[in-house]
């Protein structure tokens, strides 16, 4: 197995730039996931690796293996590369057995070798009952299932899953996700998988890349994407944010929590520049044994609680400020009304002064 | 020749050379040379003539002779173009046309071998080709049709220079596409000139002339009382009266005058392929069309005028003789483009 | 303060990536295919071209300066104008109130509206002359072709009404459209190519037909072709006026592949038929019996009082009829295979390519539909003896003509079934290992399957039906139960013609009974 390298790719659609000069190296084993809004390309970046859209411009590789550049692309029989997508696409005239069966040639190892493999793969998904059904027969959970043994049936190079997950109810994308991802480790497949669910690619994914209009945003794993983001618009993509505008001295910001410690993202603030300072909002926590001492945090009064089981957001009214919001655990919850003295317990991100775009 | 003839209308058929096909025409390969007249036992009819009544006539042939004849049926006009397709190529040896019209064209593009005297000979002169490429069989006379149960046949006028009259607005009907009717109108300008004829024409194109496309649709209509009078064959009126009994029949024949364009006989006949010049079946098959035998088959059964002499005329029907205009000559009637020409300027055709 | 991770998504681009497999050149393989079943299309085209060129130029304008040759475009103009259009409005209408409106015995009633295309136009023109003799001219004539062509429409709508998603129309009325309207604007767009496909074939249909308008005596283009050969044996006029049908023909290709326009199909919801008041019922169902009864009943009942009253009913050749039952059995069975083989890849190039080259391949295969029987059959006979003499008059050659007159039948309705196969199931197959051609036969194919034998059942149907180059092409001695009755017919013989006019009805039916049962593409399901 080798690593997929993306080098410089541009894909154009129709008349449209709609994939940028994206380059990301994908090491063997790892599972990937590719992170965007709606319309972002990602799907085009996937159609791409996977053969079935020519590129305008760099190249796409396996290893030494040249698959795309401009002018030349490797058809997609010939990639070994798997493709599972968005609503799983089952074969209609065909049963399940045979929709895993597809690419299981019928002349090697006769008959029983390709029932075989068949079945295993169908007990890898955990469908081993059912491979005499027909696709409208089954759940949309199940077609996923199908669809993933049909791609893993010929030991795909890499494997590249489009949405899979997001047709699916909450409460079985949860579950299905999970066993995916560990279904793919244990197999060792490369794997890329494209979503839009911010939580999908960070709780499942070695690494995470973030792709706006086009271009890659940031790659990195799923830790460096949500705590350190290249942009405030991967910050506010990724997960919650509390913004509060600042001042910028001696790597503090001065703002509504005091000065709150802040790392400087993409620029070199000068002392006394107006920022923005973003926290995530687990960044921020009620210390009551601070409320005595005026100088460290800000004291507020919990306005509303939204309890969500295993942990809470809090909305704070900060006293003679802005309300932020704060998450913890439901251990010990203050109640609403309650007068709490917050504090930021790691480097919050500083941001130029500049309104997001885009914003609705 | 041949292949690379095959190769041209191959890279034609693709659409390559569209042009190409012209020179590559069949049609030009000369007549397979004169001899002893050769017979396998069986020979390909083309034959225009309907399969109900023409068959029997060719059982009675092959059961007689031992030649087994395959036929090709088909409508004379189809027959004819199908022929001229085929040039030298054909597969027939015979043609046997419902009129002369088909056989004057098939004729004229040389299609046709020449006939032994004693065939050519056996129907006399006026009912036959004149350079005997084909043999008159039967004869059939243009009559008018009328509306029995609204007019007499003393209503009705003896000349058909008449029927283009104001009173017959819409009322005449007749099919101009039919060779027999051209016929008439070709007769037509060879006894009354030119001029008359296109004045008759005119007239007839100016005066709600009723349109059919053939013979029997024009009849029906007669009978069915839509139409008041109808120009058409007289053997039409018998077979109707055959299938539905003759006291049924609304419609009426009127006969009209001698010597009038309107009462000319046309001719059925037959002609053998020029390939099939020497095929002896061939020859035995068109000279038993015009023996007693066969004639006496078409009075009894099509109604039709024998032209063996000595063969007597259907019942009903005034003698052949009294039909024949001395002023015409059958094979002044092959100029059916003029006729046609002149149908066609106004608006008939 | 808090932004929602959803604010920050930019607008939705119109055309999210959903098609794939769609790249802009077709494959080389495929284009040959068409290429080669184009240039079968295109043989009588060549044929007319040389006939009407072996006059002279200046013949050519002679006979195209006849007045009579204007009014003869004219009506063939007119008449398949009238026709399409009456039979688009008259089949959607019929489709839409047997598929959306709770109707008693739907599926007998969708039969029944299939009937229409097992009659000959000119066995329905002669059933009514003997009922009713006065009628002529063209109203009679639009009436009588349109009856009998609707169910090029219906069956095709009524099939992709089935497929249709309700839930756009549901979702117009709750935004205050009325039903015609939300219908309009919500189901309509997803029918239309399949409404438009079946009107393409209603009017070569009526370009080309001959038996009806000539019982009619509504002077066409048809009539004037035959009057050439018939009576001047001018195959130089003939062609010249048949070139002239080409053009208005192709005017007619080119005006569909204009209307046609086709949407990704959508995941289906199977809309439940709405159950309407009795009397909105009662007034309804003419509307849906009108073509049957135009088209079927009246003419049949006319031949059967026509059958009753004749004296030449004699002892049926029973043997006879049987061998007439064989061969057209036989080659409209023959006809089908050879047609929807042709037909495969201009179809599967339509579906999915655009271009000029693809028009053009795909126009040029629909003329052959255009052409009277008696046209295409003699271009065959120059074809067959100048390339291969030795299949002359064989069922080679006949039943290749009858794939050139009727592929486009298989065309017009495998490029839809192919067309609605979603390219993602193809690049499906392709990530897992199959070539272009193998992903085609091994996905696409299967999944058309439908479309397939909906086309080659129309073939069977046009094929049993023909008789003009039936009559120039067969083997010697071969009949088939159009020539058969044609035979009867031409010689006032009702009583004898009737039963194989009755055959040829009953034979006819058969396909057209399975066509109202065949469930489109397995769409249904996806």
């Amino acid at each position: 197995m080798s690593d997929l390298v993306i080098d410089g790719v541009s894909v154009t659609h129709g008349s449209t730039l709609a994939i940028h000069d994206v380059s990301v190296r994908i090491d063997s084993g790892d599972l990937v996931a590719v992170l965007g809004p709606s319309g972002c390309g990602k799907t085009t970046l996937l159609l791409a690796i996977a053969g079935l859209l020519p590129i305008g411009a760099g190249s796409i590789r396996i290893g030494e293996r040249e698959l795309s550049r401009p002018g030349r692309t490797v058809p997609a029989e010939k990639r070994g590369i798997g493709w599972v997508p968005q609503e799983a696409s089952l074969f209609p005239h065909l049963s399940v057995a045979d929709n895993i069966g597809f690419a299981v040639p019928r002349g090697r190892g006769g008959a029983m070798g390709r029932a075989t493999r068949i079945a295993e793969l169908a007990e890898l998904v955990g469908l081993g009952d059912l491979t005499g059904r027909a696709p409208n027969q089954l759940s949309g959970g199940q077609a996923q299932r199908v669809a993933l043994a049909r791609a893993l049936a010929p030991r795909p190079e890499l494997l590249l899953l489009d949405e899979p997950f997001a047709a699916l109810d909450t409460q079985l994308r949860v579950g299905l996700r999970r066993e995916v991802a560990e279904l793919l480790r244990a197999q060792g497949t490369t794997s890329l998988l494209v979503t839009h669910d911010q939580e999908e690619a960070l709780t499942l994914a070695d690494k995470v890349a973030v792709l706006r209009d086009g271009r890659l945003e940031q790659f990195g794993t799923p830790e460096q994407i949500y705590q350190h983001p290249a942009s405030d618009w991967v910050a506010s993509f990724v997960g919650d944010v509390v913004e509060l505008d600042g001042l910028w001295r001696g790597g503090r910001v001065t703002c509504a929590l005091g000065a709150v410690e802040a790392t400087a993202v993409g620029f070199a603030p000068a002392d006394g520049d107006r920022v923005r300072l973003m926290l995530r909002p687990e960044w921020i926590v009620p210390r009551p044994e601070l409320l005595a001492h005026a100088a460290a945090g800000a004291d507020a009064r919990v306005a509303a609680i939204s309890y969500a089981g295993h942990d809470a957001m809090l909305s704070c009214d900060v006293v003679g400020g802005p309300t932020v919001r704060m998450r913890m655990a439901a251990v010990e919850l203050p109640h609403v009304g309650d007068e709490v003295r917050l504090a930021v317990q790691r480097p919050g991100l500083a941001f130029p002064a500049t309104p997001l775009p885009a914003q609705i | 020749m041949r292949s690379s003839r095959s190769f041209s209308l191959l890279a034609l058929a693709a659409s390559a050379a569209l042009l190409a096909g012209c020179a590559a025409n069949p049609g030009t390969e000369p007549a397979e040379p004169g001899g002893e007249p050769t017979a396998d036992g069986a020979f390909t009819l083309y034959s225009g003539r309907d399969e109900e009544l023409i068959q029997p006539l060719i059982d009675l042939f092959e059961e007689q002779s031992g030649i087994e004849v395959d036929v090709r049926y088909g409508n004379t006009a189809e027959l004819g173009a199908l022929l001229l397709e085929e040039g030298e190529a054909t597969p027939a040896q015979v043609f046997l046309s419902q009129d002369a019209g088909a056989l004057g064209a098939l004729s004229q593009a040389g299609l046709f071998a020449t006939l032994p005297d004693d065939i050519a000979d056996a129907v006399p002169a006026g009912f036959t080709s004149t350079d005997d490429s084909w043999v008159g069989v039967t004869g059939r006379a243009r009559v008018v049709v009328y509306d029995g149960d609204e007019l007499t046949a003393d209503d009705l006028p003896d000349t058909v220079a008449e029927y283009v009259e104001p009173e017959w607005a819409g009322r005449l009907g007749l099919p101009p596409g039919n060779a027999s009717f051209q016929s008439f109108v070709t007769a037509l300008r060879v006894i009354e000139g030119e001029q008359a004829a296109e004045e008759w024409v005119e007239a007839l194109a100016g005066n709600d002339l009723q349109i059919f496309e053939n013979n029997t649709a024009t009849l029906t209509a007669v009978n069915e009382g839509t139409l008041d009078v109808g120009l058409i064959n007289h053997y039409y009126w018998f077979r109707q009266a055959a299938e539905v009994g003759a006291e049924n029949m609304r419609a009426q024949l009127k006969f009209l005058a001698a010597g009038d364009a309107g009462s000319i006989v046309n001719v059925t006949g037959a002609g053998i392929l020029s390939a099939a010049a020497q095929d002896a079946d061939a020859l035995e098959f068109v000279r038993f069309l015009v023996s007693e035998e066969a004639q006496t088959y078409f009075v009894e059964q099509t109604f039709e005028y024998p032209l063996l002499p000595g063969v007597d005329a259907p019942e009903g029907l005034p003698a052949l003789d009294s039909l024949v205009n001395p002023a015409l000559d059958l094979s002044d009637l092959d100029d059916l483009s003029t006729t046609q020409q002149l149908l066609a300027e106004y608006g008939l055709i | 303060m808090i932004i929602a991770p959803e604010a920050v998504e930019p607008p939705r681009r119109p055309a999210p990536v959903t098609a794939p497999a769609a790249p802009g050149r077709p494959p080389g393989l495929l284009v040959v295919a068409a290429g080669v079943a184009a240039a079968a299309a295109a043989i009588p085209l060549v044929y007319l071209v040389v006939r009407a060129t072996g006059g002279g130029f200046e013949a050519m304008l002679d006979v195209l300066a006849r007045p009579r040759v204007l009014e003869y475009a004219a009506n063939s103009l007119g008449l398949a104008a009238a026709v399409t259009l009456s039979a688009l409005v008259l089949g959607t209408g019929t489709a839409v109130v047997l598929s959306r409106l709770r109707v008693p015995f739907p599926r007998a009633w969708l039969l029944v509206s299939s009937l229409p295309l097992a009659v000959p136009s000119y066995l329905a023109g002669y059933g009514w002359l003997v009922t009713l003799p006065a009628i002529n001219g063209f109203v009679p004539s639009w009436i009588l072709l349109m009856a009998v062509t609707v169910p090029y429409v219906t069956l095709p709508v009524a099939a992709a009404l089935r497929g249709a998603s309700g839930d756009l129309e549901g979702v117009a009325r709750t935004l205050g459209r009325g039903p015609v309207r939300a219908f309009l604007v919500a189901t309509w767009p997803q029918v239309r190519p399949a409404a438009i496909a079946g009107s393409l074939l209603v009017a070569l249909y009526s370009l080309s037909d001959f038996g009806l308008v000539a019982m009619m005596r509504f002077p066409t283009l048809t009539w004037g072709i035959n009057q050439a050969y018939a009576a001047s044996f001018d195959r130089a006029q003939a062609a010249v006026l048949a070139l002239l049908l080409v053009v208005l023909a192709l005017l007619v290709v080119v005006g569909e592949r204009s209307a046609r326009g086709q949407l990704p199909r959508q995941a289906a919801r199977a809309v439940a038929p709405r159950t309407i008041r009795r009397g909105m019922l009662v007034a309804l169902l003419p509307v849906v019996a009108a073509a049957p009864a135009v088209g079927v009943a009246v003419p049949l009942l006319g031949l059967l009082a026509r059958l009753l009253e004749a004296q030449t009913l004699r002892e049926l050749d029973v043997a006879r009829l049987l061998g007439a039952v064989g061969a057209t059995v036989g080659v409209a069975v023959g006809a089908a295979l050879l047609a929807v083989l042709l037909a495969l890849p201009v179809a599967a190039l339509a579906s999915r390519y655009r271009g000029r080259l693809v028009s053009a391949l795909e126009s040029v295969s629909y003329l052959g539909h255009a052409l009277p029987g008696i046209v295409v059959g003699l271009s065959l006979v120059f074809f067959a003896l100048a390339v291969v003499p030795v299949l002359y008059q064989s069922v080679v050659v006949l039943v290749f003509a009858y794939a050139v007159l009727f592929a486009p039948k298989a065309i017009s309705t495998m490029r839809a079934g192919l067309g609605d196969v979603p390219p993602r199931l193809v690049a499906v197959a392709r990530t897992l290992g199959d070539s272009p051609l193998r992903a085609w036969w091994r996905v696409t194919v299967p999944l058309a399957l439908p479309s397939v034998g909906i086309g080659a059942l129309l073939v069977a149907i046009a094929t049993m039906k023909e008789l003009p180059a039936t009559l120039l092409l067969r083997p010697t001695g071969v009949s088939t139960l159009a020539t058969e009755l044609w035979n009867r017919t031409v010689i006032v013989e009702y009583g004898a013609a009737a039963p194989y006019a009755a055959m040829l009805v009953l034979l006819a039916a058969v396909p057209a009974v399975i066509l109202s049962g065949v469930r489109t593409v397995a769409k249904e399901e996806l």
